[in-house]
């Protein structure tokens, strides 16, 4: 708001031109503050008589009778300076300061709608000017020390800035990732980690993001890219930018190195940017492939253990659909569009049957041939990329994995083949350090599998034994029939119990079958039956074995044991049934008197139920005269 | 709980998405195999939100999006391609799909895609 003189004006007394000097003079006199007195020609100002002026007019010489009684107009100056009131401070100064010097300091008389008002001191304005620009001034003051105040807090504030942006600048080369991020110009702004640098190979600097991935990715990413970057400038959903940002591709292979990118819009609401974290994950990569290498290796060893037969036919198979089945098919008469579908179905059949038996690095080929065949249409060109095809070169990478683990006879032998246990133990180990959890248990259970073997299989082992003992006694037996489940034991847990069982079958051979010429008068048949029944618990197994031979005599035993003395005879009275058929697994009883080869050295029975009992396991024998003898054995498992 | 229309050419695929979708406790109000179908069932059914494979015989998952969005501009349509097809499901988006997904699939993806898109 502009300031005008309004407050400045004071009353100043008029007189007309026709009074004379002594009315001024008494004014004055009464008045002494009074400074000016203005006068008046029909109520315009014509003049002013300034009180200096005046007395300094009347104290010359004659100036009192010159003018005390006469008009005043003779002594009023007549360069009056007129102002309206609404004359602004600064005009004001301006105006009065451009008199002359000998009127500077007269009042200026104020009109309001050029009629009289009063008057301006000059000193009043002065003092009234400098209250103003002393309180400018200060106001100057405050606001430059507020202003000095304000750049110091500024210089701090840019200055923690500043330190800010370079620790996060440190920490952002410093965690080894790239971070980046653009605006909606795509122009990659400075404010980058080094490794982006490192990452492209040289400095990303003010380049478009667009540039700096064309040598790494083809013209429809870039082009993707352009658009989706668009929109996310253009979109305002924070849920949606995300959506078009998961469509970009999260692994990008830059200068041979897989490159991890994340994306992220950043955005303060003036200005918006992507910003983006590349992560160096090519060791990761590589472990990974290690580690998927070293687990396939394993798959195909185990797989070449437990189906050698397998194995050797994919092989065969293979050879023989590059040497004759698809050469064959090319060259017959039939559509050639026909014949090359059918030779790449064939391919793709047989990387199916090789991948099955584990043998990856077949298949891995298998499926880059595949990738090849698939492009081309001419018979000429397809023939041309078979003929190239070795199958020992198909072949090499897994045939040296099964030879080095498992030997080179592997391919040679059919069927059955060998495996130290120290280097069973050892691949064991291996799968242990490459597999974990679930994997891990299947495997080592299947490789486990190997060290099993089937109850019935081991029972069969004596079936050959049994009968040459026969034999030897000129009693002949049957093919032991074998019945019941499949219960699988570890060979070298349940190895003495296993040979234990000779004494069962010697005992029923040497004491149970009668001889042919017996077995007929009695109306049997001419061959003993030895039987084996196998069943399993949750925990334990039964063993039954029995004969159709005459059954154990129990007065014989009685009689043994106490010849034997194992027990006196008033002992023996008080013994069951099955506790005197007990006695035949006690040791040193024999119901021979003579030590045949096979039985009578007392150890028979009584080392079956030793090696049970060493297991946890119990035998029992059950008898009829005349019909059978069956032992009944309960294996824990 | 939301209404949904399974749109998919693949029987084995609509089995697929039903049993995951219905897992997620979504209501399946119905399925249609090719375009035509699904704008017809939409318009009937009026959906919460529809799952539209790119890849259909007779009319392209795209176009039928398209004309959902024009009669419907605040349409639920989740887009399901092949993976690779990126820019499809760019074209897809920008014609309005609320999110999509690709396949191969694993059911938490199928069913974080519906309810993000659900939000």
């Amino acid at each position: 708001m502009i300031e005008t003189i309004v407050k400045l004006v004071q009353v100043a007394p008029t007189f007309k031109v026709t009074e004379n000097g002594g009315v001024v003079h008494n004014y004055f006199e009464k008045n002494k503050e009074a400074e000016s007195a203005v006068v008046v020609d029909c109520e315009n100002p014509v003049g002013i008589l300034m009180r200096n002026d005046f007395y300094k007019k009347i104290g010359r010489r004659f100036g009192y009778d010159l003018y005390m009684r006469r008009d005043i107009s003779l002594i009023m100056k007549t360069d009056i300076l007129c102002v309206d009131i609404s004359c602004d401070m600064a005009k004001f100064g301006f105006i009065t300061m451009n008199r002359s010097r000998d009127s500077i300091y007269d009042d200026i008389i104020v009109l309001d709608h050029e009629k009289y008002l009063g008057v301006v001191s000059i000193s009043q304005y002065l003092i009234e000017m400098s209250k103003t620009k002393e309180h400018e001034i200060e106001l100057l003051n405050n606001q430059q020390l507020i202003l000095r105040q304000a750049n110091e807090a500024e210089k701090l504030h840019s200055m923690a800035i500043e330190q800010k942006n370079t620790s996060i600048k440190n920490l952002m080369d410093n965690a080894g990732q790239g971070f980046l991020s653009f605006g909606s110009d795509l122009i990659v702004s400075e404010e980058h980690s080094k490794a982006c640098d490192e990452i492209f190979g040289y400095s990303i600097c003010k380049k478009s993001i667009l540039e700096i991935f064309r040598g790494s990715v083809n013209e429809d990413i870039i082009h993707l890219m352009e658009n989706t970057f668009e929109n996310v400038f253009l979109e305002q959903d924070k849920k949606r930018n995300k959506i078009y940002l998961s469509i970009l591709p999260q692994e990008i292979l830059i200068n041979n190195n897989y490159v991890k990118i994340e994306y992220k819009v950043i955005d303060n609401r003036s200005d918006k940017s992507v910003m983006l974290i590349l992560t160096d994950v090519t060791a990761n990569r590589a472990l990974e492939l290690k580690n998927l290498e070293e687990k396939n290796n394993v798959k195909l060893i185990i797989r070449a253990i437990s189906c050698q037969t397998e194995i050797n036919q994919a092989i065969s198979d293979l050879r023989e659909l590059f040497k004759t089945v698809v050469p064959n098919l090319l060259n017959s008469v039939i559509d050639k569009k026909k014949a090359i579908y059918s030779a790449y179905r064939m391919i793709h059949t047989m990387k199916g049957d090789i991948s099955l038996n584990s043998l990856h690095h077949t298949s891995e080929q298998l499926h880059q041939l595949e990738d090849l065949l698939a492009e081309i249409v001419s018979l000429e060109d397809f023939k041309q990329v078979l003929n190239k095809i070795s199958c020992d070169d198909l072949l090499r990478e897994d045939m040296k994995i099964i030879t080095e683990a498992i030997g080179s006879q592997y391919f040679e032998k059919q069927d059955t083949f060998t495996v130290s246990k120290k280097r069973l133990s050892e691949i064991q180990g291996e799968i242990k350090g490459i597999l974990s959890g679930c994997d891990q248990e299947i495997i080592l259970r299947l490789l486990d599998s190997l060290l099993y073997s089937n109850v019935k299989d081991i029972i069969a082992n004596y079936n050959d034994y049994t009968r040459e003992v026969a034999e030897g006694l000129g009693k002949i037996i049957g093919e032991f029939k074998i019945t019941g489940d499949d219960v699988y034991i570890n060979r070298e847990k349940y190895i003495k119990f296993t040979k234990s069982l000779v004494h069962i079958f010697r005992n029923l051979v040497d004491h149970g079958i009668e001889s042919p010429d017996e077995r007929i008068g009695l109306g049997k048949p001419e061959y003993g039956e030895i039987t084996c029944h196998i069943e399993k618990y949750e925990d334990k197994f039964s063993l039954n074995i029995a004969d159709d031979g005459k059954g154990i005599d129990c007065n014989a035993i009685r009689k043994k044991a106490l010849e034997k003395r194992l027990f006196t005879e008033s002992e023996i009275d008080n013994l069951s049934r099955e506790e005197i058929l007990e006695i035949i697994f006690l040791d040193n009883f024999s119901t021979r008197n003579t030590v045949s080869m096979l039985s009578g050295r007392g150890v028979g029975l009584a080392a079956v139920r030793s090696e049970l009992d060493d297991l946890g396991g119990t035998i029992k024998v059950d008898t009829q005269t005349g019909k059978y003898t069956s032992f009944e054995l309960i294996v824990p498992v | 709980m939301a209404r949904i229309l399974i749109v998919d050419d693949s029987a084995v695929s609509r089995k697929k998405l039903r049993a995951v979708i219905q897992s997620a406790h979504h209501e399946i109000v119905g399925e249609a195999c090719g375009g035509a179908e699904a704008s017809k069932k939409y318009e009937e059914l009026k959906p919460e939100l529809v799952t539209m494979d790119i890849t259909m015989p007779d009319i392209d998952g795209i176009a039928v999006l398209k004309k959902i969005i024009e009669g419907h501009p605040d349409a639920k349509v989740v887009m399901i391609t092949a993976l690779g097809k990126a820019d499809k499901i760019l074209e897809a988006l920008n014609a309005g799909a609320r999110n999509y997904i690709t396949k191969p699939y694993e059911d938490d993806q199928i069913i974080r895609a519906i309810n993000e898109a659900l939000e």
